[in-house]
Formats: C-alpha cells, structure tokens, sequence
C-alpha cells in the first residue's frame, strides 16, 4: 500500500524524473507519478482538473526550467487553486545554492520544503 | 609816557621777574622735569644742549650726547630723509616740524621716537634747533602689531580659493575678499560693490529662492546651496555656497557672511567614485550570482550520478535496469563535461583579457555566419535583410563578433513563429558614442515583462521542444559587454523582436 495517492512531478531534465519514478516506485511512496517537463505543462495540466476535485497529494518542484519555471509555476498556481477541494504539499526539489531562492521560498505559503537533488529514500521518508 | 610805559613795563615785570640765573634755573627745571627729551644743536645738527630725560630714554648722560652729531643717531633707512628735513629746516625760521623716525640708543637698540622740530635760531638766548623728542615706541609697537595683523587677515582673506560677501541686516555689502570680486561676474553676472544690495546683482527669477535663504538665516540657520555655472571657455562649474547669520554684541542678527568654493573638481571625483563603486558591486554580484549558477549546474549532474548510482543493483548486475543506469550515468558524466567546458568558455570570455582587436567589417562578418546558417534558412524558407552602409567598420574581435551575429541570427530563425516565414533585417548605425547593430525578426516574440530579467541569463530557457542550454544570450551578452558594449531588447510575443547591440566607438 502507498503512502499517497499520486505525485506530481514538474522537472525538465529527465535523468532527474527517471530517478525520482524509480526512487518513489521503490519506496512506495506513491501509487501514480506524473511528470511535467516544465512548469507551463504542469500548469496546463492541472487546470484540466475538474472543478471541486482533488489536486495531486504532493508536488515535487523544480526551479529552473524552461517557458515557466518554479517561480512562475506556483504565481500561476494561486490563480487557479480554488477549483481543487485541498491543496496539494508542494516541495522545491533543486540544486541551487543561491540563498535568495531560499528566502523566495518562503514567501509561497505553499511550498512545505525544500529538498537538494537529488531526490533520496531518507528525504521521502520524512514526508508523511 | 615813556617813562610811564617804562614804569609800568618795569612793574609788569616786577613781581615774576627772577634774576638771569634764577630763570635759567626755571627753564632748567621744568625742562628736566618732563618725560620728554629736549635737545637744542647747533646749524651743523651737532647737540649741544640735552635735557636729563635722556638717560632714562638712551641711556647717554647729557654730557654723552653734546658734542654729537645727532643725525648719526638716527636708523640708516631713516637717516637721509632726517638730515634733509632738519637741515631744510634751518631755512625755515620758526617752522615746526613733527617727524617720526628710529633712533640708536646707547645699548646699541633702535627706538621709535616722535620729533617736533623747532627752528629757533632767529630767537635770541636759544640760537638753536630745538627738539622735543617723545617716546613712541610702545604706541608704535601696538601700531605695528594692528597693522600686521590687518595684513595677515587680508593676505588670508585674499589668498583663498573660497570668495567671503559680508551682508549687513539690510543685505547691502560691507566687504568681500579678492576670490569672490573675481568670481562675482560669474555666478552674480556683474563685479561686486560695497553699499549696493546683494538682491541687486540676483538674477530675478532667483529672488524668491534667495529671499527664502536669508529668511532663514536671520532665524539663525546655517543655510547651504549650490549653482551652477558656466565661465568664459564654456566650461560647467558647480558652486556650492553658505550663508551664515552674523550675531553683534547683543547677540542680534545684523549680517550675513556669504562663502562660496568651486566644488566642481570634488563633484567630479564624487561622481566617478560613485560610479566605479556601483560598477565594483555590480560585478560583485554578477560573479556571486555566476558562482551560485554554476555551483547549481554542477551539482545538478553530479545528483544525478549519485542517484543513478544508488539505484544499480549490485547483487544482480544482469538486472535489465542497470544497463538503463549506465546509460544514464554516462549522459549525466557528459553533461558534467560539457558544463565545465562551458564555464571555461565564459571566464575566458568574462576575463577580457588577451582578446585580440582588429579592424573588422560587419558585412564580412556577415558573409561568414550566413554560409553557417543558409541550410538552416532555406529549411525554414526564411530570409535576411542587410544594410550596413551607415557604418560598416569597427575595432573588434573577430571572432566574438561572428559568435554575436551567429547567435543573434540563428535564434531569430530558430524561434521563428509556425504561421509566417522569418523576415530577418540586420542594419548598422551610428548613435552617439555607439556603434549600433540592431536584429529584427518577425519570429515568436516574448514576454518581456515576464522575462526581461531572465533573457540575458546562464542556464536561463524559455521555450520547451527547442534545443538550447540557456547559454546563448548569457554568451552574446558576455561578448558584448567585455568590450565596453551593451545589448537592448524589445519584443512583443506573436509580432518579433528587436535586439540592438551597442558597440562602444573608438576616441
């Protein structure tokens, strides 16, 4: 039995989603990945979601992506939360060191943490 | 009646009549008795009578000095002029003279003294010059003093850059020193003149903010402003003035002292300062932000091998997914490498230094991207547009150059929009110190509120399905901007884009 439903993850390097399939497969963390290879797909993909349904339990983030990135991922997420009946636990899942990305990540109230790639059974583990 | 005016003379004389010792004896006496020394000498100028001040005054004894010359006394810059006037006197009966003049007493010091000379040698029982000499020295030390001091103000006063106006409480000027006579015409446009008011010699569009200012001043402030303007070889000076109220004895306001100094050269200096502090924290932040970038792009194939690796299954090395690993592993190791290859690229690039400046020719340069492009082109049914008649040479780096117009060029074809084939027009023109090419295409167009900040960006991409690593602006940026340059960029998404290289142009 999985721990959650289903994962969305939002991340264009695909070495990056290969390992995050096969990491959650292994963990049973998740019955259902999907994957988007840019913040623009997953945008457009969860506004394919029908009015009072409910959103992917977590959300694995990258930052820097193409068309949209993370940032603008979760700015255009606002707009389009109210059609879900909860919200989903969004994490950044980066390798940046910048320590302004960090302080931006606080101002989302959405984003739950933030995880360094790559993407480890430990760091699965301690989301329940 | 002779005798009787004879009597009466003799009467007169009677009562005060001493006998011709006894008057001498008078004269003697009160003559001793004053501070002052009287001298009596002969048509030679030799003393032949002194008074018995004159020990205490030149510490010669009366005995000392009859006999001696007394112009020999006097101080050598003094004594030609003394000479000429006494002896001038002897041909003036009667005549006083009041002279000053130094005299050497007997310790061998000069001494001030004031003079008044009397010839009287038509009065019979003098028959001499007589000279009442008087001690000035002390008054004439205190004049001295004053006067230096007058003259070390004046020197200070007139020796400064910086120009002083003294104001009385009615604005009118006392004084101003030799700076501000000479500066006046500039910033007042008419030289200065005590009695006239300062709002006079105002421009009167300025009355209002001067006003303002003395107001201020007879509240108590210290008030400071500054002016510009331009002197006779055309050249802008900034003036930074104060203007400080000056208290009386009682503590009132009855003036104004004006300064004013050039600060233009301080201004100058000021300015550049700034700008090479702004410059300093500027590439600060741009080497913080390209340390943080690449830091990110390394770390990101470097998780990727250490994930890839943790997932191979030791145990059974024939597991299917492990071939699937190492081929992964392999494309995460030749990411690594070909980051690192692109970082080396930009230092080199960023570092600015041994970059080889030739004459180059935009149209050239030109001929040599677009053999590169053409297959891409005609895939794409496109074509480009040139004029560089306007200005076609400058002094640049070939091959960063190239890089610029290949980059610029192939990404007007490669975002090209679906529904029209891409027009693409590259001109050159002169703007100021620039050397302008400017790219225009009527291919996709952006975003530019949403990505103006990202554009010129490392690792930074904007549309999904087309190759790119996010390096090729930061590339064309970093070219550019090594050699002094900048780019611009306006687009609108659906209609195209313009990018405008700027060229610095040689001095």
């Amino acid at each position: 039995m999985a721990k959650f439903t289903d994962v969305l993850l939002v991340e264009d390097d695909p070495i990056t989603v290969m390992v995050c399939d096969r990491v959650i497969q292994m963990t049973a963390f998740a019955g259902k990945v999907k994957s988007c290879e840019n913040g623009k797909i997953g945008i457009d993909y969860l506004s394919a979601f029908e009015e009072g349904s409910r959103p992917p339990d977590i959300i694995f983030l990258d930052i820097n992506m193409p068309v949209m990135n993370g940032w603008d991922f979760l700015e255009e997420f606002e707009k389009i939360r109210s059609r879900f009946i909860s919200l989903p636990r969004i994490y950044l899942l980066s390798s940046t060191v910048d320590p302004e990305d960090y302080k931006k990540a606080k101002k989302f109230s959405l984003v739950e943490d933030f995880i360094s790639k790559p993407l480890s059974k430990e760091a699965l583990q301690g989301i329940n | 009646m002779v005798k009787a005016s004879a009597d009466s003379l003799a009467s007169d004389k009677i009562p005060s009549k001493p006998s011709i010792a006894g008057k001498e004896d008078l004269f003697k006496l009160l003559v001793n008795s004053s501070p002052n020394v009287f001298l009596l000498t002969d048509e030679a100028l030799v003393c032949t009578y002194s008074s018995t001040a004159i020990k205490e005054f030149f510490g010669y004894t009366p005995e000392e000095i009859v006999g001696m010359q007394v112009v020999e006394l006097v101080h050598p810059q003094d004594r030609d002029r003394i000479r000429d006037l006494l002896l001038g006197s002897i041909n003036e009966p009667n005549k006083r003279f009041v002279f000053e003049c130094r005299v050497r007493n007997k310790q061998g010091n000069y001494v001030w003294i004031e003079n008044s000379v009397s010839n009287l040698f038509s009065s019979t029982g003098v028959n001499a010059i007589v000279m009442n000499i008087r001690n000035i020295q002390s008054k004439k030390c205190a004049d001295e003093a004053l006067m230096q001091a007058e003259q070390r103000l004046s020197l200070l006063l007139n020796n400064t850059a910086e120009s002083f106006i003294l104001l009385n409480s009615r604005l009118r000027i006392i004084t101003y020193n030799k700076a501000a006579q000479e500066q006046s015409p500039f910033f007042y446009g008419q030289p200065l003149q005590s009695g006239i008011s300062v709002l006079d010699l105002i421009n009167k569009e300025d009355i209002p903010d001067y006003l303002n200012v003395f107001e201020q001043v007879f509240k108590g402030h210290e008030v400071e402003r500054e002016s510009k303007f331009i002197d006779l070889k055309e050249n802008a000076h900034i003036y930074s003035h104060t203007f400080r109220p000056i208290l009386n004895k009682e503590d009132d306001i009855d003036g104004v002292f004006i300064t004013s100094k050039d600060i233009t050269e301080k201004t100058r200096v000021k300015s550049e300062q700034k700008a090479l502090t702004d410059e300093l924290v500027k590439n600060n932040q741009d080497l913080q932000q390209f340390s943080f970038i690449t830091s990110h792009n390394l770390r990101a194939p470097v998780a990727n091998l250490l994930s890839l690796l943790s997932l191979y299954n030791k145990e059974n090395p024939l597991d299917e997914f492990n071939q699937l690993l190492i081929e992964k592993s392999e494309q995460a190791a030749q990411q690594l490498n070909q980051t690192l290859t692109d970082l080396l690229n930009i230092l080199v690039i960023k570092s600015a230094t041994n970059i080889q400046l030739e004459q180059v020719s935009f149209s050239d340069v030109f001929a040599i991207v677009k053999k590169n492009i053409d297959s891409l082109l005609e895939q794409q049914k496109g074509v480009i547009y040139t004029d560089f008649s306007i200005i076609d040479q400058i002094q640049y780096n070939r091959i960063h150059l190239e890089s610029i117009f290949l980059n610029m060029i192939s990404n007007a074809i490669r975002y090209s929009s679906p529904d029209r084939n891409p027009v693409i027009k590259v001109c050159s023109y002169i703007k100021g110190q620039w050397a302008v090419v400017e790219f225009v295409d009527n291919g996709l167009g952006m975003d530019l509120d949403r990505y103006r900040d990202r554009l010129f960006g490392l690792y930074q991409r904007f549309h999904g399905n087309i190759e790119g690593k996010g390096l090729g602006l930061y590339m064309t940026r970093s070219q550019i901007t090594a050699m002094g340059g900048k780019i611009e960029v306006e687009s609108e998404p659906g209609v195209g884009t313009r990018f405008q290289v700027f060229f610095k142009l040689q001095e």
